[in-house]
């Protein structure tokens, strides 16, 4: 049976698709990633296909842009968590945190223009 | 704000977000989100609803057409990836489709095998991807695209939420593609419950 993933491209989420695939549960496999992958990313994913030899029950792996809530159709969200406004303000929060959070806005504010086609 | 003013700043956010790639103090980062939330404040405050009247000096985006085609570009992405990627709308057709929106089946067609058959497929998402999801379209708004089973990425449960129409032999549950959902079901056709279980 065919399957899509709509998932964030994290290593985590890419261990799953792959054990899924490994598993022999559906095939062929839609992949799509709410945002774009990063390099390094791709490449592990790259290598974990190939070395687990599910190759060719992968049909597709596209980048969306679509890392953001639409809530209404004039309201969205970048859906960034509950403690998105302490992590910036607060003080204890690490220069690796920070920067995530970051990339996270930045990249959310890009899909938006992204879909809004600005 | 004209539509081709928009483009430069798409672009200087971009090269901030070049900037960014080193390590830079705490400092330097809440100048630097300080200086991302002014220029989008300056287009439109990304916490704060389109066209209101704060908005209302910004032309041509705040115009309330505007916000409607924006949503329905959001739901047209959704629908073309639980299409696979094929644009489920034929050339020339206005985006302006709010069908789903007021409680009926999307005109547009699901893609089809070489049978004439509805793909039917498994979707699987994550917490983002179940709030971008669930946000715009309903679960048989999912039907109506060929998904059959919505999963949870890392589900201990496979088979919860899933929409399923079986006939209660056993041949029919090794369609199912979780082994773990196929051996419930069994067990739950044998014991004669499946009333209870809607198959």
């Amino acid at each position: 049976m065919p399957v899509v993933y709509l998932v964030e491209p994290t290593p985590a989420n890419i261990k799953l698709i792959t054990s899924d695939l490994t598993r022999g549960l559906y095939s062929p496999a839609y992949v799509n990633f709410l945002s774009s992958i990063p390099r390094p990313l791709l490449e592990d994913f790259a290598a974990q296909i190939a070395s687990t030899g599910t190759a060719e029950h992968i049909a597709q792996v596209y980048d969306q842009y679509l890392n953001f809530i639409v809530a209404e159709p004039d309201l969205f969200s970048l859906g960034l968590g509950k403690d998105a406004y302490y992590k910036i303000n607060s003080a204890h929060t690490s220069d690796e945190d920070l920067d995530a959070i970051v990339d996270k806005i930045v990249s959310g504010l890009f899909s938006v223009c992204v879909t809004m086609g600005m | 704000m004209s539509a081709s003013d928009a483009t430069p700043r798409l672009i200087s956010l971009e090269d901030h977000r070049c900037q960014w790639g080193g390590s830079p103090g705490h400092e330097s980062i809440h100048l630097r989100v300080l200086l991302l939330i002014t220029q989008c404040w300056r287009c439109q405050p990304p916490w704060c609803r389109f066209g209101t009247a704060r908005s209302v000096g910004c032309g041509q985006l705040s115009h309330p057409a505007t916000a409607t085609a924006r949503a329905d570009q959001h739901t047209a992405s959704i629908e073309k990836i639980l299409n696979l990627n094929h644009d489920p709308r034929p050339a020339g057709e206005s985006h302006h489709d709010t069908s789903s929106a007021n409680g009926l089946l999307s005109h547009s067609a699901p893609i089809l095998n070489e049978d004439g058959e509805p793909i039917w497929k498994v979707l699987v998402f994550d917490n983002m991807g179940r709030d971008v999801i669930s946000s715009v379209l309903r679960v048989n708004d999912l039907r109506s695209w060929g998904v059959t089973i919505h999963l949870y990425v890392r589900s201990s449960d496979p088979c919860s939420g899933a929409p399923l129409t079986l006939g209660p032999q056993k041949h029919q549950c090794r369609s199912i593609p979780d082994p773990r959902c196929a051996r419930r079901l069994s067990r739950r056709t044998d014991s004669r419950q499946h009333q209870t279980h809607h198959l």
